[in-house]
């Protein structure tokens, strides 16, 4: 086996070292120009193009990575089927016993290039933790959270946790704002007030739908508000607004806002 | 207007069921310039004019108002008026009110202001802003219902964008339509008309609006607005490339040709917008004072062309609205047009702003360019700023209007 293997490498001359050094170089340079110009781009046009161009950086990283492997094999080992299944097969095995964990997220990067579950711009939630996709690496992903921290999640979450996108790829996601009402009041009256605090919302994407939903809990009057704010990344300015000015429009109106916590059952009669 | 026959006068007033309007589409090879404008300004490059124009911009002089009045004289709405009379009376049968469109600055207002003064229809004033927050009816209870026709030719200014601001403009059109109101016309910006769309019940009859005014209507129309002090013929040139665009004289030949079929495509359409800016360009040679001639190029026209030379000084350049994060700006102009101009404190009300953001905003605005203060008080988005701002509405996403 040992034997195969060293057989399968050729010599490298310093002729063949300079052209490996150059693909490297080459490919390390378009990864970065790729990773620097897109989304320098993307921030300065609105709406799905943004999108498009935030997706294209890990699909375009991904293609000069395997140009520059597929540039680089043929000069460091004989290509035939022999030989190839015999290094790959080492390598994989090393991989599998040494770095599992990095090599799982290595091929659920890739995973995650083809089926995008994610891609920049994306508003997931993944293991809890919910933010803006902006940066898709090889290994990892990176979200801005609401409260601008930098978290970084392995692809290999992809296997074991559900990823939530609330955008999917789109300029626009849903908003939920709650308000609570004490009971006895005119339902139909709230609905419509809130209905129109999300029209004469300036942030709403007016084309999409609104709508209320209320439910009746011990305590009164849960009322959601859903709208789609125009752009993903004013959704909490936009919830801000709605919850604002959807609290003035109800006091306006003499809605009484339930305060209390939930009442307690009955105490059971005494025997 | 008076040299005109009747014929030319109905193609210039024609009063178009909204779908049917006929946006003036941009000369090819000014569209594919003004592309490349974009293209280097996405990259943070500045404009850089290679040409030399034909006469330099400090070698020329604006004109007093007296005499930009004579050669721009306010638009005479008695024909346009007439032309609505025209279509009201063949398209009433049944329809108790009818809406017309347009476009801020193109001048449906004053027409149907025209049109009222002509067939003495009684005129309604928007309800004040506190009156429309107020939700009373006072306003409604006190419309003239027993009046022969009546017009309110600025629906855009009897509604807010706010919670209780739409109450009282729903009621109106649904009174409107039912034909409790009885017979009359509604005008209303194009702005107003996209949003009340979406949050009210408009009348079912598609609105009416006046055709675009394409190259060829604005070179009658211009023609129309030089007055009658002029006596000598008056030939209006680029003072970019030195070509003639519009002649006035006894034959009135000439089109305008590209430029002011760009200026048509610029304005999409809109008369009083293309008329402000046509005004604004208005140049004249200091030795000359606009009452002689540039001889040379008189001589290059013919003994025809010889007479005064107005100069066009080159279209202003649209304000540069910080576009990408600066989502502030968009707000201020998207309330501003979808109101047609509000004072600053109701601006302020309506926007999920602090207020002072929002004074910043409307000065780094005016100071820009794109706004303009008008005299009763409104705060609305300027005719050179209108193209820049309608732009950035729509790239980032906000509704816009249909013209």
């Amino acid at each position: 086996m040992q034997e195969t293997l060293t057989n399968s490498f050729r010599s490298l001359g310093l002729g063949t070292l300079l052209e490996l050094g150059l693909i490297l170089a080459a490919a390390v340079v378009l990864v970065l120009v790729v990773q620097k110009t897109l989304p320098w781009l993307a921030n300065r046009v609105r709406g799905r193009r943004r999108y498009v161009l935030l997706a294209m950086v890990p699909l375009l990283r991904l293609v000069i990575i395997i140009g520059a492997f597929l540039l680089m094999v043929p000069r460091v080992i004989d290509p035939s089927v022999q030989n190839m299944v015999a290094v790959f097969g080492s390598l994989g095995l090393a991989l599998g016993f040494a770095l599992k964990d990095y090599a799982s997220s290595l091929v659920a990067g890739i995973v995650a290039v083809g089926e995008a579950p994610y891609r920049n711009g994306d508003w997931v939630e993944i293991d809890g933790v919910y933010g803006e996709v902006t940066h898709v690496g090889v290994r990892a992903l990176q979200l801005v959270t609401a409260d601008d921290n930098l978290v970084t999640i392995p692809h290999q979450k992809l296997w074991t946790d559900p990823v939530s996108n609330a955008n999917n790829g789109g300029p626009q996601l849903q908003c939920a704002v709650d308000f609570h009402l004490r009971p006895g009041h005119d339902g139909a009256l709230v609905a419509s007030a809130l209905y129109d605090v999300a029209l004469t919302s300036p942030l709403l994407a007016i084309e999409r739908a609104v709508a209320v939903v209320a439910e009746e809990q011990p305590w009164g009057t849960r009322y959601r508000l859903r709208a789609y704010p125009i752009d993903a990344r004013q959704q909490f300015r936009f919830m801000t607004d709605l919850t604002l000015r959807g609290k003035a429009e109800l006091l306006r109106l003499g809605m009484e806002f339930a305060t209390t916590s939930p009442a307690p059952d009955p105490e059971p009669p005494a025997s | 207007m008076d040299t005109q026959d009747p014929s030319e006068e109905l193609q210039l007033w024609e009063l178009v069921p909204l779908d049917d309007y006929a946006l003036p589409q941009t000369p090819a090879a000014r569209a594919a310039k003004a592309r490349w404008v974009s293209l280097r300004r996405l990259f943070g490059g500045r404009r850089e004019d290679v040409d030399a124009p034909a006469k330099e911009e400090t070698d020329l002089h604006g004109l007093w108002a007296e005499q930009r009045d004579g050669l721009v004289m306010p638009i005479d709405w008695t024909d346009g008026a007439e032309a609505l009379e025209r279509r009201l009376t063949k398209a009433d049968a049944g329809q108790s009110v009818c809406c017309v469109v347009g476009p801020p600055r193109s001048g449906h207002t004053d027409l149907l202001e025209c049109w009222a003064e002509r067939w003495v229809v009684r005129c309604i004033e928007p309800p004040a802003h506190e009156d429309i927050l107020s939700g009373g009816r006072d306003w409604l209870d006190a419309w003239p219902v027993d009046a022969h026709r009546w017009v309110l030719p600025r629906l855009e200014h009897c509604w807010l964008r706010h919670p209780a601001g739409l109450a009282l403009v729903r009621e109106l059109l649904e009174r409107a339509s039912s034909g409790r109101l009885g017979r009359g016309v509604i005008g209303c910006d194009s702005w107003a008309w996209a949003y009340l769309r979406q949050v009210a019940a408009l009348p079912s009859r598609a609105p009416l609006t006046l055709q675009a005014f394409d190259g060829l209507r604005l070179a009658t129309l211009f023609r129309a607005l030089v007055g009658p002090s002029s006596t000598r013929p008056v030939c209006f040139r680029n003072a970019v490339t030195g070509k003639a665009v519009l002649s006035i004289d006894g034959e009135q030949d000439g089109n305008g040709g590209s430029d002011l079929q760009y200026l048509a495509a610029r304005t999409r359409g809109s008369v009083g917008l293309a008329r402000e800016l046509w005004r604004g360009r208005l140049r004249a040679e200091p030795h000359t004072d606009s009452d002689s001639g540039d001889a040379e190029a008189a001589k290059e026209e013919g003994p025809d062309a010889e007479g005064t030379t107005i100069w066009l000084a080159a279209p202003p350049e649209d304000p540069v609205l910080t576009s990408g994060r600066d989502d502030e700006l968009a707000l201020v102009l998207h309330a501003l047009l979808l109101h047609n101009g509000l004072p600053d404190q109701v601006l302020a009300e309506l926007l999920p702003l602090p207020r002072f953001r929002v004074q910043g905003v409307v000065e780094r605005l005016t100071a820009a360019g794109a706004l303009a203060e008008m005299p009763d008080g409104r705060r609305r988005v300027s005719a050179a700023g209108y193209a820049a701002a309608r732009e950035l509405l729509r790239a980032q996403g906000f509704l816009v209007d249909d013209f």
